[in-house]
């Protein structure tokens, strides 16, 4: 029954087959006993008879064996089941030792890719997506008011002023607890006495830690008491890391004083290891209650400024959206209940009718990172995830060139009776336990990459963790079975196909074709990230090319600030001889000071407008002392600068830039005109008046991507305060570096015994460039891994063009015997690799298009599509491409005919 | 078979199938039948298909263990074999089958012929 059997063979690989076999063995015994009575004489259908008598029932023994034998082939199943796989685990480690070059390289591969992968997951879990250390962090709700413009997009956040979070927290039903903190922190001071890392605290609510649900881990923590304002409130809680850090043992904390603002607090409670406060990224050093915002917030007025941000623990059973409308109706009540509340930041923003209260989910806590830094993390993330997926293509290349060398053991084991099952099973376990041992050398990797990522991003200083936790540990794990699976595919596929062939063939015909296909992919990937790498650089590029209005090379920053925490203005009468000074000293083209530097000290926005014009024009304001064009060779195009005469005696007067000028003075000359500035703009009284006396050309001011803003210029002497640095910057025009004009700085900062901290001197190039962090960090990331991808199309077509020759070393051999040229027979095997190459190219296209699409909101200078980013990826990878088969052809092409034709 | 055949006692069927696989090598059912007919001068009534389940039940409880092989005429057949824990079993039902037989001899006044 050949065929009967072929089919019982083949149900067998995937388990016993109970029936088939109880009736096999009935039909043995039958058969047996029928061919016995006929040797005795019986005729045919009295044997049978006879035969069927002396057997008896059939139908209720047959039942009986198959219901024990099906319950034995289960139990055996349990019991054994797990000890094949173990059986089949040490066969797989077996194999994965025997092709140690291979499976060496694998595992790099994969430890690379997984360990980058895990790293910049770590950074955006610890940044954003981990929840929050407390218990239930979902019920937790952060509170914020938000302007809404016509379409309910929101305009601008604001935060609360304290007595309208009171009002809303003494009201809510919503929530079971509504806290706050200030989005100000106090720093440690405490006369002129040196503090190594003095200490950072924020101030809350009493009840901040109650409705967070964390308990301190020494001393108390703070309550609803601690809100009332007395010399009791100057009680701080410290965080454990502080404690441990500036103590012998946390618990010691406790009793001791910090002075914040020269006002000591003692340390009542030491908060449980581990907790944060509820900034990714931020562990504050010590928590003060709110009320002391009073004393330590200087500048804005705790009672009228809007510093205040709530969050709240929600009801159980109340969900974001209820906790919002119940808020927004509080918050209506109050605007109605007294007009007069209007949150007043410096003194200018109000509350709108506009307004509306959003609460969002707290679960995660406020986010580490934000804007540009956020989107750049986010964007490594999908870069080494497509480099993961590149990485997963090589390795599965790497295993089915390593099972087409083992087609035949694995012909032997399916003619040995081995089931389909059982060799795939044996393939995935070989997949998984190369991607297990990657993902073990991957958090090493991990580790190391995170350290990298977070000196890139500058957050040295910020309390990350880098060494994985349960999360990570997860994430790296369900990545590595992601990539077994992915990987473990194409060797799986060419095994069950590799099954058909023959065991009497050595080689198979059409052994290869899934490393072609897994190439092509590579190429394909590639491509997306070398276009998105040049879409990338080209834009770095282009941001440098801008013409910034100035010329920054040559010109030192110096900034200098008073020697004292507790001084707020920097002595101008005996700065500006030391300006002149350096003027005059050898090698100094020029000097001037300034209040900040542009580009990098950020910026003040202020309203200007002409004294006959209700208009108002946004502008920035920069105070400058007299040579400031001179030395940054920015152009005066009408008028004068400031002189030493520009100062507190003399009439204001100030310099704008062409646009600043254009907008405010349309068509009309600008010299002369008068403006108003600031609160001056809504009323003026005399002497608020300023005199345009010049115009300069625009400049770049704090991007060099955004065109010139408005900007006046107002002269540094004459109105000296009024800007929110303590300190100035001198910048210097001069052919020294900036490291000498800091030492001459410094020595006659010395020599007039002025009280004045000077900062290392930076050259201005630097401080355009640190504005250009973010696009340097995406030029420099999307172009390292474009090259890790490069390299692993290198290391994988070099692989699939050598297997590839050495199969077709008779035919070479013959070919070469036959006369074909050495020209000739490169060419040959080039031909192959660049059609794959160009195959990937193609099918890689439509996916960079899209990516250099996607990114082309975050280039500068740059089309939507920009081809010659695409086509120089394309070339790139074809370059690469061509080098990588060069040498298997070159070696194909130089092999002598005897020896090729040698071969089997 | 004109003299009456005794019904087989409850358990006695696994011990005669035990007892045969004793002899040493590994037996297919049909053999084991014809053993145990033989031995028991057909005085015992096997009814052979009865057989079946009593082998699966002794390899479920790991007495006897089976394979697949070929028969003399060249067939496919199950073999079956005592295992060491089956050995171990059988020599203590035996004991207890003697004990058990022989009270019941001395009872109906005859001598027990041991089932040795």
């Amino acid at each position: 029954m050949p065929h009967e059997r072929a089919w019982r063979r083949y149900l067998r690989f995937w388990g016993a087959n109970p029936e088939a076999d109880v009736d096999e063995e009935f039909r043995f015994h039958l058969e047996t006993k029928i061919e016995e009575l006929r040797t005795r004489g019986l005729k045919p259908e009295e044997a049978r008879r006879e035969a069927l008598r002396q057997f008896g029932p059939v139908i209720a023994p047959r039942a009986e064996c198959v219901a024990v034998s099906r319950s034995r082939v289960k139990r055996r199943s349990r019991t054994d089941y797990l000890f094949d796989w173990f059986a089949d685990l040490r066969y797989a480690v077996r194999v994965l030792r025997r092709t140690k070059a291979s499976t060496a390289a694998a595992i790099l591969i994969l430890s690379a890719g997984i360990g980058v992968t895990t790293a910049v997951f770590t950074l955006l879990d610890r940044m954003i997506y981990a929840p929050l250390p407390v218990p239930k962090p979902s019920q937790l709700a952060l509170v914020s008011q938000w302007e809404m413009g016509p379409h309910g997009e929101r305009l601008g956040g604001q935060t609360f002023r304290y007595d309208e979070y009171v009002y809303l927290r003494d009201r809510t039903v919503a929530f079971s607890g509504l806290a706050a903190e200030t989005t100000l922190a106090a720093h440690e001071l405490h006369g002129h006495e040196f503090i190594e890392s003095p200490a950072v605290a924020d101030m809350v609510t009493g009840n901040f830690f109650d409705v967070l649900g964390v308990r301190p881990f020494a001393g108390r923590a703070f309550t609803p008491a601690d809100d009332v304002r007395s010399d009791a409130s100057h009680v701080a809680v410290a965080s454990y890391r502080f404690a441990s850090r500036r103590y012998p043992l946390p618990q010691d904390a406790v009793g001791k004083t910090v002075y914040l603002q020269n006002i000591p607090f003692i340390i009542v409670g030491v908060m449980a290891p581990g907790f944060f406060g509820t900034e990714k990224g931020r562990d504050p050093d010590l928590y003060v209650p709110i009320v002391a915002a009073r004393e330590l917030v200087t500048g804005v007025s705790f009672d009228a400024g809007a510093i205040v941000q709530p969050i709240g623990r929600m009801q159980p059973g109340v969900d974001l959206a209820r906790a919002q409308s119940n808020l927004q109706l509080l918050w209506r009540q109050l605007l109605a209940a007294d007009p007069a509340v209007t949150g007043i930041i410096y003194g200018e923003a109000k509350h709108s009718s506009n307004d509306r209260i959003v609460c969002e989910s707290g679960a995660r806590g406020y986010q580490g990172t934000g804007g540009e830094q956020q989107r750049s993390l986010r964007l490594l993330g999908a870069i080494v995830a497509v480099l993961l997926l590149i990485g997963c293509a090589n390795v599965a290349c790497l295993l089915v060139a390593r099972g087409a060398a083992r087609q035949h053991e694995t012909a032997i084991r399916l003619a040995l009776g081995a089931g389909r099952a059982l060799i795939l099973r044996q393939s995935f376990l070989e997949s998984g336990v190369l991607a297990l041992a990657g993902g073990a050398g991957a958090l090493a990797v991990a580790v190391f990459g995170c350290r990298l990522l977070v000196v890139a991003f500058h957050w040295q200083k910020r309390p990350i963790e880098v060494t994985p936790d349960a999360r990570v540990l997860a994430f790296t794990l369900a990545v590595s079975a992601l990539s077994a699976v992915l990987f473990g595919l194409a060797p799986a596929i060419q095994l069950l196909r590799g099954g058909r062939v023959p065991l009497t063939q050595e080689h198979s015909v059409a052994p290869f074709s899934s490393g072609k296909v897994l190439v092509s992919i590579e190429v394909a990937l590639s491509l997306v990230l070398l276009a998105g790498a040049a879409v990338f650089i080209r834009s770095f590029q282009n941001l440098r090319a801008v013409p910034v209005g100035f010329v920054a090379e040559n010109v030192s920053v110096v900034r200098i600030e008073p020697k004292y925490d507790d001084e707020d203005k920097l002595p101008l009468q005996e700065v500006m001889p030391l300006v002149d000074s350096l003027r005059g000293s050898a090698g100094i083209q020029s000097a001037t000071l300034a209040n900040f530097v542009v580009f990098n000290d950020g910026r003040v926005m202020t309203s200007v407008r002409a004294l006959d014009d209700p208009k108002i024009v946004n502008a920035n304001d920069l105070r400058v002392a007299p040579g400031y064009w001179e030395t940054l060779r920015i152009p005066l195009i009408a008028g004068r600068g400031f002189t030493p005469r520009d100062d507190e005696h003399s009439p204001k007067v100030a310099v704008l830039s062409e646009t600043a000028a254009a907008r405010l003075f349309p068509n009309r000359n600008p010299l002369g005109q008068r403006i108003l500035m600031a609160r001056a703009t809504r009323e003026h009284k005399p002497g608020d008046e300023i005199a345009v006396v010049g115009v300069a050309k625009d400049t770049r001011f704090n991007t060099v991507a955004a065109p010139p803003p408005s900007l006046v210029y107002l002269p540094i002497l004459q109105r000296p305060g009024g800007w929110y640095n303590r300190g100035a910057a001198l910048e210097v025009r001069s052919p020294l570096a900036p490291a000498a004009v800091g030492a001459m700085v410094d020595a006659l900062v010395r020599n007039a015994h002025l009280p004045l901290k000077v900062s290392p001197a930076t050259a201005f190039t630097e401080e355009i460039g640190a504005t250009l962090e973010d696009d340097y960090i995406r030029m420099q990331a999307s172009s390292l891994f474009a090259a890790l991808a490069l390299a692993l199309i290198a290391f994988g077509l070099y692989g699939l063009m050598a297997y590839t020759v050495a199969r077709r070393t008779r035919e070479i051999g013959i070919r070469a015997a036959m006369g074909a040229s050495t020209g000739r027979i490169v060419i040959l095997i080039l031909r192959q690799s660049v059609r794959l190459v160009a195959i990937g190219i193609v099918i890689g296209i439509p996916g960079a298009v899209a990516a250099i699409r996607a990114l082309s909101g975050i280039v500068f200078g740059l089309p939507p599509v920009d081809l010659v980013s695409l086509s120089a990826a394309a070339a790139l990878l074809a370059a690469v491409g061509a080098a990588a088969s060069f040498v298997p052809a070159w070696r194909a092409a130089h092999l002598s005919p005897v020896q090729a034709l040698r071969v089997q | 078979m004109e003299a009456p055949a005794l019904d087989l006692l409850k358990g006695t069927l696994d011990l005669l199938i035990l007892k045969t696989l004793t002899w040493g090598p590994p037996m297919h059912g049909y053999a084991i039948a014809a053993a145990i007919h033989r031995s028991t001068d057909e005085a015992l009534l096997v009814e052979e298909g009865a057989l079946y389940p009593a082998l699966y039940r002794m390899e479920d409880k790991g007495w006897i263990e089976a394979e697949w092989g070929l028969s003399e005429n060249k067939r496919r057949a199950k073999y079956y074999r005592l295992t060491p824990e089956g050995r171990k079993h059988f020599r203590s039902v035996e004991k207890s089958w003697n004990a058990y037989s022989s009270a019941v001899a001395k009872l109906l006044g005859q001598r027990a012929a041991p089932v040795t």
